[in-house]
Protein backbone atom coordinates (compact mmCIF):
# COMPACT_ATOMS: atom_id res chain seq x y z
CA UNK A 1 0.00 0.00 0.00
CA UNK A 2 1.22 3.17 -1.14
CA UNK A 3 1.29 6.66 1.12
CA UNK A 4 0.66 8.73 -1.04
CA UNK A 5 -3.26 8.95 -2.73
CA UNK A 6 -2.89 8.49 -6.75
CA UNK A 7 -3.70 11.28 -8.63
CA UNK A 8 -4.82 12.38 -12.36
CA UNK A 9 -2.91 14.35 -14.74
CA UNK A 10 -5.29 17.23 -12.69
CA UNK A 11 -4.80 16.51 -9.67
CA UNK A 12 -8.10 14.95 -8.56
CA UNK A 13 -7.58 11.78 -6.86
CA UNK A 14 -8.51 9.00 -8.39
CA UNK A 15 -11.46 6.42 -7.65
CA UNK A 16 -10.32 3.59 -10.53
CA UNK A 17 -6.81 3.38 -11.48
CA UNK A 18 -5.84 1.01 -14.36
CA UNK A 19 -2.43 0.22 -15.27
CA UNK A 20 -1.33 -1.53 -18.74
CA UNK A 21 -4.40 -4.24 -18.18
CA UNK A 22 -4.05 -6.83 -20.67
CA UNK A 23 -6.84 -9.88 -20.47
CA UNK A 24 -6.61 -12.88 -22.79
CA UNK A 25 -8.89 -15.44 -23.33
CA UNK A 26 -8.22 -18.77 -23.90
CA UNK A 27 -9.50 -20.55 -26.71
CA UNK A 28 -10.39 -24.12 -28.08
CA UNK A 29 -7.09 -25.25 -30.43
CA UNK A 30 -4.72 -23.20 -28.53
CA UNK A 31 -5.82 -20.01 -29.87
CA UNK A 32 -6.85 -16.88 -28.18
CA UNK A 33 -7.90 -13.64 -27.89
CA UNK A 34 -7.20 -9.89 -26.41
CA UNK A 35 -9.94 -8.78 -25.25
CA UNK A 36 -8.26 -5.99 -23.00
CA UNK A 37 -5.09 -5.04 -24.96
CA UNK A 38 -3.25 -2.51 -22.08
CA UNK A 39 -5.94 -0.43 -21.22
CA UNK A 40 -4.50 2.70 -18.98
CA UNK A 41 -7.52 4.15 -17.40
CA UNK A 42 -7.91 7.32 -14.93
CA UNK A 43 -10.91 7.99 -13.64
CA UNK A 44 -11.19 10.88 -11.23
CA UNK A 45 -13.27 10.83 -7.80
CA UNK A 46 -16.48 12.34 -7.80
CA UNK A 47 -16.90 12.74 -11.74
CA UNK A 48 -19.76 10.70 -14.23
CA UNK A 49 -17.66 8.76 -15.84
CA UNK A 50 -18.56 7.35 -19.49
CA UNK A 51 -17.39 4.37 -20.52
CA UNK A 52 -18.06 3.18 -24.43
CA UNK A 53 -17.34 0.52 -26.89
CA UNK A 54 -18.91 -0.98 -29.46
CA UNK A 55 -20.51 -5.26 -28.17
CA UNK A 56 -17.15 -6.94 -27.65
CA UNK A 57 -14.60 -4.01 -27.11
CA UNK A 58 -13.84 -5.17 -23.65
CA UNK A 59 -16.30 -3.34 -21.58
CA UNK A 60 -17.63 -5.79 -19.44
CA UNK A 61 -14.57 -7.80 -19.07
CA UNK A 62 -12.95 -4.21 -17.83
CA UNK A 63 -16.02 -3.78 -15.34
CA UNK A 64 -15.61 -7.97 -14.30
CA UNK A 65 -11.95 -7.10 -13.71
CA UNK A 66 -12.80 -3.92 -11.67
CA UNK A 67 -14.95 -6.49 -8.87
CA UNK A 68 -12.45 -9.32 -9.09
CA UNK A 69 -14.97 -11.37 -10.96
CA UNK A 70 -12.13 -12.04 -13.54
CA UNK A 71 -8.00 -12.05 -13.13
CA UNK A 72 -6.06 -9.43 -15.71
CA UNK A 73 -3.71 -11.55 -17.74
CA UNK A 74 -0.98 -8.74 -17.03
CA UNK A 75 -1.66 -5.54 -15.26
CA UNK A 76 -2.83 -3.68 -12.45
CA UNK A 77 -6.27 -2.35 -11.33
CA UNK A 78 -6.90 -0.36 -8.25
CA UNK A 79 -10.32 1.22 -6.72
CA UNK A 80 -9.49 4.33 -4.49
CA UNK A 81 -5.74 2.83 -4.34
CA UNK A 82 -6.74 -0.82 -3.04
CA UNK A 83 -6.16 -3.56 -5.48
CA UNK A 84 -9.01 -4.99 -6.59
CA UNK A 85 -7.89 -8.58 -6.54
CA UNK A 86 -8.81 -7.97 -2.72
CA UNK A 87 -12.80 -8.57 -1.66
CA UNK A 88 -12.33 -5.49 0.79
CA UNK A 89 -11.90 -3.46 -1.57
CA UNK A 90 -15.77 -3.91 -2.81
CA UNK A 91 -16.98 -2.05 0.09
CA UNK A 92 -16.95 1.01 -1.50
CA UNK A 93 -18.31 0.05 -4.68
CA UNK A 94 -21.98 0.14 -5.88
CA UNK A 95 -22.64 -2.60 -8.69
CA UNK A 96 -25.20 -2.40 -11.64
CA UNK A 97 -25.15 -5.66 -13.79
CA UNK A 98 -26.32 -5.04 -17.30
CA UNK A 99 -29.69 -6.89 -16.14
CA UNK A 100 -29.78 -7.54 -12.47
CA UNK A 101 -30.81 -11.05 -11.65
CA UNK A 102 -32.39 -11.89 -7.94
CA UNK A 103 -34.22 -14.65 -7.15
CA UNK A 104 -37.43 -14.36 -8.65
CA UNK A 105 -39.24 -15.83 -5.14
CA UNK A 106 -38.07 -12.62 -3.38
CA UNK A 107 -39.58 -8.75 -2.68
CA UNK A 108 -37.71 -5.77 -3.65
CA UNK A 109 -37.49 -5.42 0.41
CA UNK A 110 -35.94 -8.77 0.85
CA UNK A 111 -33.56 -8.11 -1.90
CA UNK A 112 -32.38 -5.13 -0.50
CA UNK A 113 -32.35 -6.15 3.25
CA UNK A 114 -30.11 -9.44 1.55
CA UNK A 115 -27.62 -6.69 0.28
CA UNK A 116 -27.37 -4.53 3.42
CA UNK A 117 -27.15 -7.88 5.54
CA UNK A 118 -24.27 -8.40 3.22
CA UNK A 119 -22.99 -4.99 3.60
CA UNK A 120 -23.00 -5.11 7.67
CA UNK A 121 -25.37 -2.42 8.24
CA UNK A 122 -26.56 -2.09 11.66
CA UNK A 123 -30.68 -2.48 11.75
CA UNK A 124 -32.18 0.76 12.44
CA UNK A 125 -29.56 2.02 9.29
CA UNK A 126 -30.44 -0.93 7.04
CA UNK A 127 -34.61 0.03 7.41
CA UNK A 128 -33.31 3.20 6.77
CA UNK A 129 -31.30 3.32 4.07
CA UNK A 130 -33.80 0.38 2.51
CA UNK A 131 -36.24 3.21 2.44
CA UNK A 132 -34.34 5.90 1.12
CA UNK A 133 -33.89 3.61 -1.86
CA UNK A 134 -37.06 2.25 -2.53
CA UNK A 135 -38.53 6.34 -2.26
CA UNK A 136 -35.61 7.34 -4.78
CA UNK A 137 -36.13 4.27 -7.18
CA UNK A 138 -39.82 4.67 -6.95
CA UNK A 139 -40.36 1.09 -5.85
CA UNK A 140 -42.12 1.70 -2.04
CA UNK A 141 -45.59 0.46 -3.47
CA UNK A 142 -44.49 -2.83 -4.68
CA UNK A 143 -41.62 -3.17 -2.17
CA UNK A 144 -43.62 -6.59 -0.98
CA UNK A 145 -44.27 -7.76 -4.18
CA UNK A 146 -41.99 -10.98 -5.72
CA UNK A 147 -39.98 -9.98 -8.27
CA UNK A 148 -41.41 -12.73 -10.73
CA UNK A 149 -44.67 -10.03 -10.63
CA UNK A 150 -42.98 -6.91 -11.47
CA UNK A 151 -42.10 -5.33 -14.93
CA UNK A 152 -38.80 -4.93 -16.13
CA UNK A 153 -38.17 -1.89 -16.26
CA UNK A 154 -38.96 -2.03 -12.15
CA UNK A 155 -36.81 -5.58 -12.09
CA UNK A 156 -34.33 -3.10 -13.26
CA UNK A 157 -35.07 -0.58 -10.46
CA UNK A 158 -34.41 -2.93 -7.70
CA UNK A 159 -30.92 -3.45 -9.09
CA UNK A 160 -30.31 0.20 -9.16
CA UNK A 161 -31.78 0.06 -5.79
CA UNK A 162 -29.23 -2.06 -4.19
CA UNK A 163 -26.42 -0.55 -5.62
CA UNK A 164 -27.05 2.53 -4.26
CA UNK A 165 -27.09 0.64 -0.42
CA UNK A 166 -24.75 1.16 1.70
CA UNK A 167 -23.84 4.60 0.14
CA UNK A 168 -21.28 3.06 -2.31
CA UNK A 169 -18.02 6.10 -3.11
CA UNK A 170 -18.20 4.51 -6.20
CA UNK A 171 -21.08 3.09 -8.66
CA UNK A 172 -20.26 0.73 -11.71
CA UNK A 173 -23.72 0.76 -13.27
CA UNK A 174 -23.79 -1.34 -16.82
CA UNK A 175 -25.88 0.00 -18.66
CA UNK A 176 -28.35 1.33 -16.22
CA UNK A 177 -31.22 2.28 -18.66
CA UNK A 178 -31.80 -0.93 -20.14
CA UNK A 179 -35.53 -1.83 -19.63
CA UNK A 180 -36.56 1.75 -18.48
CA UNK A 181 -39.18 3.74 -19.96
CA UNK A 182 -38.58 7.71 -20.91
CA UNK A 183 -40.04 8.42 -17.44
CA UNK A 184 -37.36 5.82 -15.63
CA UNK A 185 -34.76 6.91 -17.68
CA UNK A 186 -34.96 10.35 -16.99
CA UNK A 187 -35.18 9.48 -13.29
CA UNK A 188 -31.96 7.65 -13.89
CA UNK A 189 -30.25 10.75 -15.11
CA UNK A 190 -31.84 12.28 -11.97
CA UNK A 191 -30.09 9.40 -9.61
CA UNK A 192 -26.57 10.11 -11.53
CA UNK A 193 -26.77 13.83 -11.39
CA UNK A 194 -27.57 13.51 -7.58
CA UNK A 195 -24.60 11.09 -6.55
CA UNK A 196 -22.14 13.47 -8.50
CA UNK A 197 -23.73 16.30 -6.35
CA UNK A 198 -22.96 14.32 -3.55
CA UNK A 199 -19.35 13.57 -4.70
CA UNK A 200 -19.08 10.38 -5.47
CA UNK A 201 -17.75 8.35 -8.45
CA UNK A 202 -20.28 7.10 -10.96
CA UNK A 203 -18.55 4.92 -14.02
CA UNK A 204 -20.95 4.26 -16.41
CA UNK A 205 -21.22 2.10 -19.33
CA UNK A 206 -23.99 2.48 -21.76
CA UNK A 207 -24.97 2.33 -25.15
CA UNK A 208 -27.09 5.61 -25.00
CA UNK A 209 -25.10 7.78 -26.51
CA UNK A 210 -27.16 10.81 -25.89
CA UNK A 211 -27.20 10.01 -22.30
CA UNK A 212 -23.50 9.64 -21.95
CA UNK A 213 -23.16 13.22 -23.77
CA UNK A 214 -25.59 14.69 -21.64
CA UNK A 215 -24.44 13.35 -17.53
CA UNK A 216 -20.62 12.37 -18.30
CA UNK A 217 -17.95 14.79 -17.22
CA UNK A 218 -15.07 12.39 -18.88
CA UNK A 219 -15.59 9.62 -21.37
CA UNK A 220 -13.08 6.55 -22.80
CA UNK A 221 -14.19 4.88 -25.98
CA UNK A 222 -12.60 1.31 -26.09
CA UNK A 223 -12.22 -0.38 -29.14
CA UNK A 224 -10.96 -4.04 -30.06
CA UNK A 225 -9.77 -3.77 -26.15
CA UNK A 226 -7.82 -0.86 -26.66
CA UNK A 227 -8.48 3.49 -25.79
CA UNK A 228 -8.85 4.75 -28.85
CA UNK A 229 -9.86 8.37 -27.21
CA UNK A 230 -10.68 9.59 -23.83
CA UNK A 231 -11.37 13.20 -22.35
CA UNK A 232 -14.18 15.31 -21.64
CA UNK A 233 -17.15 14.76 -24.42
CA UNK A 234 -16.42 18.16 -25.94
CA UNK A 235 -12.84 17.11 -26.79
CA UNK A 236 -13.49 13.27 -28.04
CA UNK A 237 -15.89 14.96 -30.40
CA UNK A 238 -14.48 16.55 -33.54
CA UNK A 239 -15.08 20.41 -33.32
CA UNK A 240 -17.30 22.44 -36.09
CA UNK A 241 -16.36 20.77 -38.97
CA UNK A 242 -19.21 21.44 -41.56
CA UNK A 243 -22.09 23.32 -42.61
CA UNK A 244 -25.26 21.37 -43.53
CA UNK A 245 -27.83 22.52 -45.72
CA UNK A 246 -30.55 20.33 -46.63
CA UNK A 247 -32.33 20.74 -49.60
CA UNK A 248 -35.90 19.54 -50.75
CA UNK A 249 -34.60 17.31 -53.88
CA UNK A 250 -30.68 17.33 -55.85
CA UNK A 251 -31.15 16.64 -59.34
CA UNK A 252 -28.19 15.39 -61.98
CA UNK A 253 -27.87 19.29 -62.77
CA UNK A 254 -27.89 20.45 -59.16
CA UNK A 255 -25.22 17.75 -58.62
CA UNK A 256 -22.99 18.75 -61.95
CA UNK A 257 -22.54 22.08 -60.50
CA UNK A 258 -21.73 21.40 -56.97
CA UNK A 259 -18.90 19.32 -58.07
CA UNK A 260 -17.71 22.28 -59.58
CA UNK A 261 -17.21 23.98 -56.70
CA UNK A 262 -15.35 21.01 -55.20
CA UNK A 263 -18.59 18.84 -53.27
CA UNK A 264 -18.99 15.12 -53.96
CA UNK A 265 -22.54 14.07 -53.01
CA UNK A 266 -21.94 10.40 -52.62
CA UNK A 267 -25.54 9.16 -52.88
CA UNK A 268 -27.72 9.51 -55.37
CA UNK A 269 -31.11 10.20 -53.23
CA UNK A 270 -29.84 12.60 -50.49
CA UNK A 271 -30.88 15.86 -49.69
CA UNK A 272 -28.13 16.92 -47.48
CA UNK A 273 -24.77 18.87 -48.75
CA UNK A 274 -22.20 19.22 -46.50
CA UNK A 275 -19.62 21.84 -47.15
CA UNK A 276 -17.46 24.45 -45.53
CA UNK A 277 -18.20 27.88 -44.14
CA UNK A 278 -16.79 29.57 -47.58
CA UNK A 279 -19.20 27.65 -49.63
CA UNK A 280 -22.02 28.38 -48.18
CA UNK A 281 -23.10 30.89 -50.45
CA UNK A 282 -22.01 29.73 -53.57
CA UNK A 283 -23.93 26.72 -52.98
CA UNK A 284 -26.94 28.76 -51.72
CA UNK A 285 -26.57 30.03 -55.40
CA UNK A 286 -26.73 27.00 -57.30
CA UNK A 287 -29.41 26.19 -55.56
CA UNK A 288 -31.27 29.11 -55.59
CA UNK A 289 -30.91 28.72 -59.81
CA UNK A 290 -32.39 25.12 -59.90
CA UNK A 291 -35.28 26.10 -58.03
CA UNK A 292 -34.60 23.59 -55.89
CA UNK A 293 -36.21 24.74 -51.93
CA UNK A 294 -33.59 25.01 -49.30
CA UNK A 295 -34.96 23.58 -46.00
CA UNK A 296 -32.20 24.40 -43.45
CA UNK A 297 -28.70 25.22 -42.93
CA UNK A 298 -27.29 24.69 -40.15
CA UNK A 299 -23.54 23.63 -38.14
CA UNK A 300 -22.31 22.11 -35.63
CA UNK A 301 -19.47 20.09 -33.95
CA UNK A 302 -19.48 16.35 -34.44
CA UNK A 303 -22.16 14.62 -32.21
CA UNK A 304 -21.16 12.10 -29.81
CA UNK A 305 -23.09 9.12 -32.26
CA UNK A 306 -21.08 9.96 -34.67
CA UNK A 307 -17.81 10.86 -32.91
CA UNK A 308 -18.29 7.06 -31.32
CA UNK A 309 -18.97 5.51 -35.55
CA UNK A 310 -15.76 7.51 -35.96
CA UNK A 311 -13.75 5.72 -33.40
CA UNK A 312 -15.33 2.46 -32.57
CA UNK A 313 -15.34 1.73 -36.74
CA UNK B 1 -14.81 -15.06 8.25
CA UNK B 2 -17.62 -12.98 8.13
CA UNK B 3 -20.57 -14.50 10.08
CA UNK B 4 -23.40 -12.61 9.20
CA UNK B 5 -22.63 -12.71 5.49
CA UNK B 6 -22.39 -16.52 6.04
CA UNK B 7 -25.48 -16.72 7.66
CA UNK B 8 -27.36 -14.25 4.60
CA UNK B 9 -26.08 -15.87 2.06
CA UNK B 10 -27.80 -19.42 4.12
CA UNK B 11 -30.61 -18.02 4.81
CA UNK B 12 -31.22 -17.60 1.27
CA UNK B 13 -30.01 -20.44 0.03
CA UNK B 14 -32.44 -22.22 2.50
CA UNK B 15 -35.55 -20.59 1.04
CA UNK B 16 -34.16 -20.75 -2.34
CA UNK B 17 -34.02 -24.69 -2.03
CA UNK B 18 -37.28 -25.08 -0.25
CA UNK B 19 -38.89 -24.14 -3.44
CA UNK B 20 -37.35 -27.34 -5.18
CA UNK B 21 -39.90 -29.53 -6.06
CA UNK B 22 -37.87 -32.98 -6.65
CA UNK B 23 -37.28 -32.03 -2.57
CA UNK B 24 -40.63 -31.87 -1.95
CA UNK B 25 -41.06 -35.04 -3.34
CA UNK B 26 -38.44 -36.68 -1.26
CA UNK B 27 -39.81 -35.55 1.34
CA UNK B 28 -43.47 -36.88 1.39
CA UNK B 29 -41.98 -40.33 -0.57
CA UNK B 30 -39.85 -40.74 2.73
CA UNK B 31 -42.49 -40.28 5.13
CA UNK B 32 -45.77 -42.47 3.15
CA UNK B 33 -42.40 -44.94 3.42
CA UNK B 34 -42.27 -44.90 7.33
CA UNK B 35 -45.39 -44.55 7.93
CA UNK B 36 -46.12 -47.60 5.31
CA UNK B 37 -44.50 -49.73 7.65
CA UNK B 38 -47.06 -49.63 9.76
CA UNK B 39 -49.63 -51.56 7.74
CA UNK B 40 -47.21 -54.43 8.61
CA UNK B 41 -49.27 -55.42 11.50
CA UNK B 42 -48.74 -59.11 10.91
CA UNK B 43 -45.73 -59.58 12.77
CA UNK B 44 -45.54 -59.72 16.57
CA UNK B 45 -44.83 -56.20 18.29
CA UNK B 46 -41.27 -56.66 18.99
CA UNK B 47 -40.79 -57.62 15.05
CA UNK B 48 -42.43 -55.06 13.81
CA UNK B 49 -40.55 -52.39 16.06
CA UNK B 50 -37.49 -53.83 14.83
CA UNK B 51 -38.68 -53.86 10.74
CA UNK B 52 -39.91 -50.43 11.40
CA UNK B 53 -36.39 -49.16 12.95
CA UNK B 54 -34.67 -50.67 9.67
CA UNK B 55 -36.64 -49.60 6.48
CA UNK B 56 -37.08 -46.23 8.30
CA UNK B 57 -33.97 -45.47 8.96
CA UNK B 58 -32.85 -47.09 5.85
CA UNK B 59 -35.32 -44.78 4.02
CA UNK B 60 -34.31 -41.77 5.75
CA UNK B 61 -30.32 -42.75 5.02
CA UNK B 62 -31.20 -43.46 1.31
CA UNK B 63 -33.64 -40.34 1.02
CA UNK B 64 -31.09 -37.99 3.15
CA UNK B 65 -28.25 -39.14 0.77
CA UNK B 66 -29.81 -38.36 -2.24
CA UNK B 67 -31.42 -35.03 -0.80
CA UNK B 68 -28.05 -33.91 -0.28
CA UNK B 69 -26.84 -34.51 -3.78
CA UNK B 70 -29.64 -33.08 -5.38
CA UNK B 71 -29.79 -29.49 -3.58
CA UNK B 72 -25.67 -29.35 -3.17
CA UNK B 73 -24.35 -30.27 -7.06
CA UNK B 74 -27.15 -27.44 -8.61
CA UNK B 75 -26.95 -25.03 -6.42
CA UNK B 76 -23.92 -22.41 -7.05
CA UNK B 77 -23.88 -23.68 -10.91
CA UNK B 78 -27.42 -22.49 -11.05
CA UNK B 79 -26.61 -19.50 -9.17
CA UNK B 80 -23.53 -18.81 -11.44
CA UNK B 81 -25.33 -19.60 -14.95
CA UNK B 82 -28.75 -17.59 -14.18
CA UNK B 83 -26.24 -14.92 -12.83
CA UNK B 84 -27.59 -14.35 -9.12
CA UNK B 85 -24.21 -14.80 -7.61
CA UNK B 86 -22.77 -11.62 -8.93
CA UNK B 87 -24.10 -9.02 -7.30
CA UNK B 88 -23.85 -11.22 -3.99
CA UNK B 89 -19.95 -11.25 -5.22
CA UNK B 90 -19.88 -7.75 -6.31
CA UNK B 91 -19.93 -6.71 -2.65
CA UNK B 92 -17.13 -7.58 0.30
CA UNK B 93 -18.24 -10.95 0.40
CA UNK B 94 -14.94 -13.79 0.65
CA UNK B 95 -15.32 -16.52 -1.90
CA UNK B 96 -15.26 -18.76 1.12
CA UNK B 97 -18.01 -17.21 2.72
CA UNK B 98 -19.62 -17.57 0.27
CA UNK B 99 -19.15 -20.96 -0.33
CA UNK B 100 -19.62 -21.60 3.56
CA UNK B 101 -23.06 -19.66 3.12
CA UNK B 102 -24.15 -22.11 0.31
CA UNK B 103 -23.23 -25.23 2.39
CA UNK B 104 -25.01 -23.60 5.13
CA UNK B 105 -28.42 -23.47 3.53
CA UNK B 106 -27.86 -26.48 2.24
CA UNK B 107 -27.36 -28.02 5.70
CA UNK B 108 -31.19 -25.88 6.96
CA UNK B 109 -32.61 -27.51 4.25
CA UNK B 110 -31.27 -31.39 4.89
CA UNK B 111 -31.77 -30.45 9.00
CA UNK B 112 -35.40 -29.14 8.02
CA UNK B 113 -36.29 -32.53 5.86
CA UNK B 114 -34.84 -34.68 8.12
CA UNK B 115 -35.96 -33.20 11.26
CA UNK B 116 -39.53 -33.80 9.56
CA UNK B 117 -39.26 -37.74 8.42
CA UNK B 118 -37.29 -37.89 11.88
CA UNK B 119 -40.60 -36.32 13.75
CA UNK B 120 -42.68 -38.73 11.98
CA UNK B 121 -40.57 -41.53 12.34
CA UNK B 122 -40.21 -41.15 15.97
CA UNK B 123 -43.80 -40.45 16.51
CA UNK B 124 -44.98 -43.71 14.97
CA UNK B 125 -42.26 -45.40 16.89
CA UNK B 126 -43.21 -43.79 20.61
CA UNK B 127 -46.84 -45.39 19.76
CA UNK B 128 -45.28 -48.87 19.71
CA UNK B 129 -42.50 -48.51 22.26
CA UNK B 130 -44.74 -46.84 24.81
CA UNK B 131 -41.66 -43.88 25.01
CA UNK B 132 -39.30 -41.85 22.96
CA UNK B 133 -36.18 -43.33 21.66
CA UNK B 134 -33.65 -41.48 22.51
CA UNK B 135 -30.69 -43.81 21.04
CA UNK B 136 -32.82 -43.61 17.45
CA UNK B 137 -33.17 -40.23 17.99
CA UNK B 138 -29.29 -39.99 17.98
CA UNK B 139 -28.32 -42.38 15.13
CA UNK B 140 -30.72 -40.20 13.37
CA UNK B 141 -28.28 -37.34 13.84
CA UNK B 142 -25.73 -38.90 12.65
CA UNK B 143 -27.22 -39.80 9.44
CA UNK B 144 -27.49 -35.94 9.26
CA UNK B 145 -24.00 -36.04 10.02
CA UNK B 146 -23.40 -37.89 6.89
CA UNK B 147 -25.80 -35.96 4.80
CA UNK B 148 -23.91 -32.91 5.80
CA UNK B 149 -20.53 -34.51 4.67
CA UNK B 150 -22.11 -35.72 1.60
CA UNK B 151 -23.54 -32.15 1.43
CA UNK B 152 -19.80 -30.93 0.94
CA UNK B 153 -18.21 -33.55 -1.34
CA UNK B 154 -21.40 -32.56 -3.75
CA UNK B 155 -20.60 -29.02 -3.54
CA UNK B 156 -16.75 -29.65 -4.13
CA UNK B 157 -17.69 -31.77 -7.24
CA UNK B 158 -20.18 -29.16 -8.48
CA UNK B 159 -17.14 -26.75 -8.62
CA UNK B 160 -15.17 -28.80 -10.88
CA UNK B 161 -17.69 -30.95 -13.12
CA UNK B 162 -21.01 -30.15 -14.81
CA UNK B 163 -24.26 -30.43 -12.02
CA UNK B 164 -25.05 -33.93 -13.97
CA UNK B 165 -21.25 -35.24 -13.53
CA UNK B 166 -20.79 -33.79 -9.94
CA UNK B 167 -23.90 -35.66 -8.82
CA UNK B 168 -22.91 -39.25 -10.95
CA UNK B 169 -19.74 -38.98 -9.09
CA UNK B 170 -21.57 -37.91 -5.44
CA UNK B 171 -23.68 -40.81 -5.78
CA UNK B 172 -20.69 -43.11 -6.20
CA UNK B 173 -19.04 -41.58 -3.25
CA UNK B 174 -22.09 -42.37 -1.07
CA UNK B 175 -22.47 -45.85 -2.60
CA UNK B 176 -18.78 -46.86 -2.01
CA UNK B 177 -18.31 -45.28 1.51
CA UNK B 178 -21.23 -47.45 2.38
CA UNK B 179 -19.02 -50.23 1.82
CA UNK B 180 -15.59 -48.73 1.71
CA UNK B 181 -14.89 -51.01 5.27
CA UNK B 182 -16.52 -53.64 3.89
CA UNK B 183 -15.63 -54.69 0.41
CA UNK B 184 -13.13 -52.29 -0.34
CA UNK B 185 -10.74 -53.11 2.50
CA UNK B 186 -11.31 -57.03 1.24
CA UNK B 187 -10.90 -55.88 -2.66
CA UNK B 188 -7.13 -54.05 -1.47
CA UNK B 189 -6.08 -57.56 0.44
CA UNK B 190 -7.10 -59.82 -2.37
CA UNK B 191 -5.04 -58.00 -5.01
CA UNK B 192 -2.71 -59.41 -6.52
CA UNK B 193 -2.16 -56.16 -9.35
CA UNK B 194 0.32 -53.87 -7.46
CA UNK B 195 -1.72 -50.55 -10.16
CA UNK B 196 -4.88 -52.24 -9.00
CA UNK B 197 -3.84 -52.07 -5.30
CA UNK B 198 -2.28 -48.69 -5.44
CA UNK B 199 -5.77 -46.97 -7.12
CA UNK B 200 -7.65 -48.97 -4.73
CA UNK B 201 -5.61 -47.40 -1.95
CA UNK B 202 -5.90 -44.24 -3.00
CA UNK B 203 -9.91 -44.17 -3.55
CA UNK B 204 -10.32 -46.28 0.10
CA UNK B 205 -8.39 -43.20 1.83
CA UNK B 206 -10.32 -40.56 -0.13
CA UNK B 207 -13.43 -41.59 0.22
CA UNK B 208 -15.48 -40.27 3.13
CA UNK B 209 -16.02 -43.61 5.95
CA UNK B 210 -20.04 -43.17 5.73
CA UNK B 211 -20.33 -46.91 7.19
CA UNK B 212 -19.00 -46.06 10.85
CA UNK B 213 -22.14 -43.16 10.74
CA UNK B 214 -24.71 -46.07 10.51
CA UNK B 215 -25.67 -47.50 13.61
CA UNK B 216 -28.94 -49.06 12.40
CA UNK B 217 -27.89 -52.81 13.53
CA UNK B 218 -27.26 -51.69 16.62
CA UNK B 219 -30.02 -49.53 17.00
CA UNK B 220 -32.52 -52.04 15.76
CA UNK B 221 -30.87 -54.68 18.52
CA UNK B 222 -30.97 -52.06 21.16
CA UNK B 223 -27.60 -52.35 21.67
CA UNK B 224 -25.69 -49.32 23.38
CA UNK B 225 -22.91 -47.66 21.57
CA UNK B 226 -19.80 -46.33 23.19
CA UNK B 227 -19.83 -42.63 23.75
CA UNK B 228 -16.27 -42.29 22.76
CA UNK B 229 -16.98 -44.27 19.34
CA UNK B 230 -19.28 -41.77 19.15
CA UNK B 231 -17.31 -38.47 19.53
CA UNK B 232 -14.54 -40.07 17.31
CA UNK B 233 -17.26 -40.42 14.52
CA UNK B 234 -18.45 -36.78 15.33
CA UNK B 235 -14.80 -35.35 14.71
CA UNK B 236 -14.04 -37.37 11.74
CA UNK B 237 -17.26 -35.75 10.16
CA UNK B 238 -16.28 -32.33 10.94
CA UNK B 239 -12.43 -32.88 10.08
CA UNK B 240 -13.48 -34.29 6.95
CA UNK B 241 -16.60 -31.92 6.12
CA UNK B 242 -13.98 -29.17 7.23
CA UNK B 243 -11.28 -30.37 4.95
CA UNK B 244 -13.37 -30.67 1.95
CA UNK B 245 -15.01 -27.04 2.69
CA UNK B 246 -11.42 -25.93 2.75
CA UNK B 247 -10.54 -27.04 -0.52
CA UNK B 248 -13.96 -26.22 -2.04
CA UNK B 249 -13.23 -22.65 -0.79
CA UNK B 250 -9.71 -22.98 -2.40
CA UNK B 251 -11.01 -23.78 -5.55
CA UNK B 252 -13.77 -21.24 -6.23
CA UNK B 253 -11.53 -18.30 -4.82
CA UNK B 254 -9.37 -18.88 -7.79
CA UNK B 255 -12.40 -19.34 -9.82
CA UNK B 256 -12.89 -17.21 -12.84
CA UNK B 257 -17.16 -16.18 -12.90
Amino acid sequence: MTDSVHTSSNNLPLAIECRNVTRVYRLPRNQSRKAVDSLNLDVPQGVVFGFLGANGAGKTTTIKMLLGFLRPTGGELRIFDEPCSEHTTRRHVGYLPEQPYFPAFMSPQEVLRMHADLLGLRPSERDDQIDSVLEITHLSQNRNLPLSRLSKGNQQRVGIAQALLGRPRLLILDEPTSGLDPLGRHEMRQIIARMRSEGRTVFLSSHVLSEIDTLCDQITVLNKGRVVACGKPSEVKQPETAVRIVTSSLTASIIEDLQTLGIEIDEPFQTTIECSAEQIYPVIGVLERAGAQLLSVSSGSETLEEAFLRLAA
Amino acid sequence: MHLRQIWTIGKVTFKENLRKQLLQVILILTIAAIASTTLLSFFDMGVQVKILKDLSLAAILFSGGILAIAVSVGSIPAELQSRTAYPTLSRAVRRSDYILGKYLGICLTSLLCMGLIGLVFLGILAVYEHQFDTAVALGMGYVFLEVCLLAAVGMFFSLLVSPMVSATLSLFVFILGQMKIGYLHAAIENSHVPVATQVLQAVYYLLPNLDSFSFKDALIHNIAIPSSYLALVAAYAVVYTGFVLAVSSAVFSRREI
